[in-house]
């Protein structure tokens, strides 16, 4: 067991799977060299090599496609799209090549490649680089999504997302990198497609996912403590595929559902589970399912703007309060 | 990592194939290039081998069973599976994985929307109700209406889970199926009449609820009229005295006065269709069969009918038996819908306390009811050849309450004359003779 950052576990990662199989190579803007902006991919170079770790000039485009082509032709490569927002430069990519290549080739070429980005806001850097977008890559047939919120469950889902026999997009939390959690020795291989009960409880359901899991936690506890609302928060972690089983049997157990979500309110992530909830769950619902969201705006710089734009663990535990009391 | 092995295409012109035989069970491992399956087709019969390696998790079409090309006939999972399997989940990757266990759902079903229906949003007097409240409303047999006065008594617009969860533990504290009683918080300040007298409300039992609403509809819609005919029970009583030892002995049950009017009536409605009938639409459909309807009162907690069928063709004492194992049924909760359904005419026996005569509430759509009370001795003349004298006799009332609209009273009086000369001349001895 030792305590890592999650910035080192997504170095980790990498490394546990490049050590496992030697398809797997690295590609990215700064990722070699430099060990990544984010000082992620600190060590891989040294480790594997200029053949297995390579900078790439700054084009999103060619990481992509060159990423394409090599897990067409037997490779299992790990792109990096340094900020999530930069996802919209090479977006053909994701939409139309490789999340289609095994239907239009009727399974004689996959894509089975990971795009690993950072993703989300907290950390001031503006509206172009500090979007939650996990939203835009969970509408494409054909792409799965995860979005860890330890260091844990970064290595454990690289692992699972790297080992899946189709594209996966990995979003890592700018904000996150920073935090620090137990990771236990040897290899961690978790599994795409499944959610995790961080707190229970029996009065609300709150799924939240990423920078949020933590925030949602600490409003569980204060509902808890201060207007003893027991709540259960539920991490949602891969959105495609979504582990409806684990959220429809919790909203069965407690009548109530909220989201708190990063992504901005239209369209985001907690839309798609409350319409699910809405439909199947309808009958265990004893209220109205409620998003708490970042608005429909462009993130803004300013510190105490994007703090109040962001869902806070107050506002959290204010929203729930108010509806559950209401 | 899960496959699905197809029916595979076994030749030009071939559409299906029977699978004869499956080399490998359920749970088994398999290997690439092993063989999984024998396949039968009207050409040629052929081992089908596997094209990727796992555990054989499902066989879907057993043998025997004829399955189209490109059928999925079994799933393979595990971890090894060869790269040009065609992965399960390949076609739903961005597809929430549902219920493990359910069958897995066309892309046009990928959310499972429940069919059941608990009622609407909107309850009475405007109250709201959610739908998880409404479900175990309706899951837990309770009436709407009064979880509706409760709330409307607390100053409330909406019911909610722990509403329902409220009136089902003063449900389960007070004994089965008796009356739920609430009582209104002390802090109730609603502006309802009921708020405004002093006392519990009572809420009503599932049982006692429907009777009301049935017996309700009834007495709005039926035009009753009621008559009732003394009758002298004096020689049924002999009879009855002198065999209740033997019978009871026999049977395990006391014999009481009720078989002999059940079956009195059964004889009387020969000779009159007309009451053994259903008002329909305007018309009067007369029962080829007498289905007995016994009202038994379930010590105060409600009212069932059960019914004794084909009562007509029953002697005394069959009549006996089966009327004693429904009232049984009756008080042990045990009726079946069957029990409860197809009564084609009713008896209402309230003897027990003393009272003189009931006018029952028909039981629709029957277009009569028959009510016997207490059947006692009485001061009576009695006329015989010698003159008219006094004497103490066994004297009860019959009464019978009949739907206007279906026939008269001229019929009903008839009725009753020849139901009540059976009950005093017929040779009910004769009828116990197994008795003596």
């Amino acid at each position: 067991m030792a305590e890592l950052t999650y910035r080192d576990a997504v170095a980790r990662g990498i490394a546990q799977e490049m050590e496992r199989d030697n398809r797997v190579v690295f590609l990215g803007e700064d990722i070699a060299k430099a060990g990544g902006v984010f000082k992620a991919t600190v060590g891989l170079y040294e480790k594997f090599g200029p053949l297995r770790v390579r900078d790439t000039p700054i084009s999103e485009q060619a990481i992509l496609g060159a990423a394409m082509g090599a897990a067409m032709t037997g490779l299992r490569p790990i792109a990096e799209i340094m900020f999530a927002d930069f996802l919209a430069v090479c977006f053909d990519y994701v939409a139309n090549e490789m999340s289609k290549m095994r239907y239009m080739t009727n399974g004689q070429l996959g894509c089975p490649l990971v795009i690993r980005t950072g993703n989300g806001g907290g950390v001031r850097f503006g509206a172009q680089h500090s979007q939650s977008i996990e939203n835009w890559t969970m509408m494409i047939p054909g792409i799965k999504v995860v979005a860890p919120s330890s260091p844990v469950d970064v290595v454990g889902l690289m692992a699972a997302a790297v080992r899946d026999q189709d594209p996966v997009i990995f979003h890592e939390h700018k904000a996150l990198y920073a935090m620090k959690g137990e990771v236990p020795d040897g290899e961690i291989v978790d599994t795409l497609g499944t959610a995790k009960i961080l707190r229970a409880g029996s009065d609300c359901t709150i799924v939240a996912l990423a920078l949020m899991v933590s925030r949602a936690l600490e409003a569980a506890d204060r509902l808890q403590r201060e207007h003893g609302i027991d709540a259960e928060v539920i991490d949602v972690r891969s959105l495609v595929p979504l582990d409806t089983r684990t959220i429809l049997g919790s909203v069965a157990k407690t009548g109530r559902f909220f989201t708190v979500e990063e992504n901005p309110r239209l369209c985001g992530w907690g839309a798609e589970i409350a319409s699910i909830v809405a439909d199947e769950a309808f009958w265990d619902l004893d209220g109205p399912v409620v998003r708490i969201t970042t608005p429909h705006i462009p993130l803004p710089a300013a510190d105490h703007l994007e703090d109040l734009a962001l869902p806070s663990a107050a506002r959290i535990v204010d929203r729930i309060r108010r509806v559950m009391n209401g | 990592m899960t496959s699905t092995v197809i029916m595979p295409q076994l030749g030009e012109t071939v559409a299906e194939g029977k699978i004869l035989k499956w080399f490998k069970s359920i749970g088994d491992e398999i290997k690439e290039g092993e063989d999984l399956f024998e396949v039968e087709t009207d050409k040629v019969t052929l081992e089908v081998q596997s094209i990727v390696s796992g555990r054989l998790d499902e066989i879907r079409i057993a043998e025997g069973i004829v399955a189209k090309v490109g059928d999925v006939v079994a799933i393979v999972g595990g971890e090894a599976v060869a790269s040009n399997a065609v992965p399960a989940d390949a076609a739903s990757t961005t597809k929430a994985p549902v219920i493990a266990t359910a069958p897995p759902r066309s892309p046009f079903e990928e959310v499972a929307t429940p069919l059941d229906r608990f009622g609407s949003v909107r309850g009475p007097e405007g109250v709201r109700v959610t739908p998880l409240a409404r479900r175990l409303i309706a899951q837990n047999g309770l009436q709407l209406g009064q979880l509706v006065a409760v709330a409307k008594l607390r100053g409330r617009e909406k019911i909610r889970e722990k509403d329902v969860r409220a009136a089902l533990e003063t449900r389960l504290a007070a004994p089965a199926s008796e009356p739920v009683a609430v009582s209104p918080t002390a802090a109730a300040a609603a502006p309802l009449e009921s708020a405004a007298l002093p006392g519990d409300v009572v809420a009503l039992s599932a049982v006692r609820s429907r009777t009301a609403d049935r017996l309700a509809e009834a007495w709005r819609t039926i035009p009753h009229v009621f008559q009732a005919i003394e009758v002298d029970f004096t020689a049924i009583d002999g009879v009855r005295q002198t065999r209740k030892e033997a019978f009871r002995t026999s049977q395990g049950f006391a014999l009481t006065f009720l078989p002999f009017i059940a079956r009195a009536t059964c004889l009387a409605i020969q000779a009159f269709p007309q009451i053994n009938a259903r008002f329909s639409n305007n018309a009067l459909i007369l029962s080829r069969d007498v289905n007995l309807g016994i009202a038994v009162d379930l010590s105060h907690k409600g009212l069932v009918v059960p019914v004794v069928r084909n009562a007509g063709d029953l002697t005394l004492v069959g009549l006996a038996k089966a009327m004693n194992r429904q009232i049984e049924k009756a008080r042990s909760g045990t009726l079946t819908l069957d029990d409860l359904s197809g009564g084609t005419y009713s008896i209402s026996n309230n003897g027990t306390f003393g009272t003189a005569f009931t006018a029952p509430i028909i039981n629709a759509p029957q277009v009569a009811i028959l009510s016997t009370d207490a059947i006692k001795l009485k001061p009576a003349v009695v006329s015989t050849a010698q003159g008219d004298f006094m004497a103490v006799r066994m004297i009860g009332m019959v009464g019978q309450s009949f739907d206007h609209r279906a026939f008269d009273g001229a019929y009903s009086a008839a009725f009753l004359s020849t139901l009540k000369r059976i009950l005093e001349q017929r040779d009910w001895a004769d009828e116990l003779a197994d008795y003596a």
